[in-house]
């Protein structure tokens, strides 16, 4: 009888074993897989999930994504993912174009990181009229934002994880935050008054104004558009009569104008990363933040 | 037998402008009524007199402090839902929290004074706020972070609304219901955001 008993305890723990290994499988499975756009969303999404989910970049880490054209990987990754964080405001497009091609429109579900962004124009003269700048991820506040309402929606989606994600993107909110206040220590001493500044690309809008810095052209005539003779003639006068001193040109591209620009104003060039090639990490954004504020504390101290 | 009809190069060339006028006049409806209809798709809910876009009608100073104030009325309705008060001003200026912290941007953009100057509670609900007057950049208005809505015995206020006066040194009535603070000076900010982007973008 006694042996009987053993038996069956052994035969019910073996049982209870197998039960276990199955729903962890399960829940290995069911692991939520966030697709990203852009290097940013990669680096706050993995901030907020930590190792809670996946986060899959839809498009390679080394191209250009203005103008992207999808490829056949592309879509394939957007057929592999839950849910996907778009920028959604004009920087992202090509996602629009995979996520139809997938057959996936109107199904896959998105998170919009601008959605409660509150939208500023794109400095410079732009014809008379005010044009919404997308590059909210180019940042500090606004990227906080954006970190608070993906936290929040993927936290809709995994009700289980939301309380964690919302500690870790506010976790997260601190460390932009102390990079933010560091630079304006660091640059506390220089005055801004008479500092006059242009860029070759309109995508520094939102960390010009949080930094209190203002911009007075823009070389770019459109996003991601090169500008013709007469168009690049005409900024070129603008940025003499606005006695601007320093253009910040592109990382990543833009070609060879900033240095058309420099010969023609005698103004000074440095370089700023649009924070959209290389390798998808969980640091990039805030590695690539601290350059970006390293090199306005630099053009501040030179002024 | 078949008849031919002989057309002279002159009836020809009559007929070939008219195509083309016709042409014209569809491209023409065409190109209004997908303006018309664009237009209409771009449209935020229209401004009532009191009301001011952050997009278009904000200048350099309020539009910046309008910026950080969005980002700083989550954080501290985060506080608010972990600790159940509302921090001072002098508590947000030390966890770094713009436009509250004293550093460059709040120098830049005006020194302006901040204040709480009323905090719902769980028993009496009510709403939360935190007024900011005395800016000294030219044009600078002052501003006024609401938390709405805080029901007796609901844990958090729901609803963040910022309002902002041309006196940088307004005052803020007894209540702060919409009219008292539209009779008292005050405009509400209408946020554009990237919702009402993506809106205008994409029509859904």
């Amino acid at each position: 009888m006694l042996v009987r008993i053993g038996r069956l305890r052994v035969l019910v723990a073996v049982l209870l074993g197998l039960m276990i290994c199955c729903v962890q499988a399960d829940l290995a499975q069911a692991r939520l897989r966030i697709g990203v756009t852009l290097h940013p969303y990669y680096s706050f999404v993995k901030n907020i999930v930590g190792d809670k989910a996946d986060v899959v970049p839809i498009i390679p880490g080394e191209v250009n994504p203005h103008g992207y054209e999808p490829q056949a990987e592309d879509i394939k990754r957007a057929l592999d993912v839950d849910v996907i964080v778009v920028n959604g405001i004009g920087h992202d497009e090509f996602i629009f174009k995979i996520i139809e091609a997938s057959g996936r429109k109107d199904k896959l579900p998105l998170i919009y990181a601008n959605a409660s962004v509150a939208l500023i124009p794109i400095g410079g003269d732009q014809g008379g009229e005010k044009v919404v700048n997308p590059h909210t991820f180019i940042s500090t506040n606004a990227a906080i934002q954006q970190v608070y309402e993906i936290a929040r929606r993927v936290g809709e989606i995994e009700p289980q994880n939301a309380e964690a994600y919302r500690k870790n993107g506010r976790d997260y909110a601190i460390k932009i935050r102390q990079l933010r206040a560091q630079f304006m220590q660091q640059i506390a001493a220089h005055s801004r008054d008479d500092f006059r500044a242009a860029t070759m690309h309109a995508g520094y809008d939102y960390l010009f104004q949080e930094f209190g810095l203002r911009i007075s052209a823009v070389v770019e005539p459109r996003h991601g558009v090169a500008p013709t003779a007469k168009q690049l003639a005409q900024t070129i006068a603008d940025i003499k009569a606005a006695h601007v001193s320093v253009i910040f040109a592109e990382q990543y591209f833009g070609g060879n104008l900033a240095e058309t620009v420099q010969r023609e104003t005698g103004v000074r060039v440095y370089t700023l990363s649009h924070i959209t090639d290389g390798p998808f990490t969980a640091d990039k954004f805030e590695v690539e933040m601290r350059q970006n504020i390293e090199t306005l504390a630099r053009a501040l101290e030179s002024k | 037998m078949t008849a031919y009809t002989i057309r002279s190069p002159q009836s020809a060339n009559r007929q070939e402008t008219w195509i083309v006028w016709i042409l014209i006049v569809v491209i023409a409806c065409g190109a209004i009524v997908y303006g018309w209809v664009r237009d209409d798709a771009a449209k935020q809910a229209p401004l009532l007199d009191w009301q001011v876009n952050s997009f278009s009608g904000l200048g350099v100073d309020d539009q910046a402090i309008h910026s950080a104030l969005i980002v700083a009325g989550e954080e501290i309705g985060y506080m608010n839902s972990d600790f159940g008060d509302w921090p001072s001003a002098e508590e947000l200026d030390t966890i770094l929290l713009a436009p509250f912290y004293k550093d460059e941007f709040w120098k830049l953009h005006g020194s302006v004074n901040w204040k709480l100057i009323r905090a719902a509670s769980y028993q009496d609900g009510g709403d939360t706020g935190y007024l900011g007057t005395s800016g000294d950049r030219p044009g600078q208005s002052a501003y006024l972070l609401l938390f709405r809505h805080r029901h007796v015995g609901a844990a958090y206020a729901n609803q963040i609304d910022i309002w902002i006066n041309r006196d940088p040194n307004g005052k803020v009535p007894d209540t702060t219901k919409a009219e008292s603070l539209v009779a008292a000076g005050w405009k509400q900010v209408i946020v554009y955001s990237g919702a009402d982007e993506f809106m205008r973008l994409k029509g859904t």
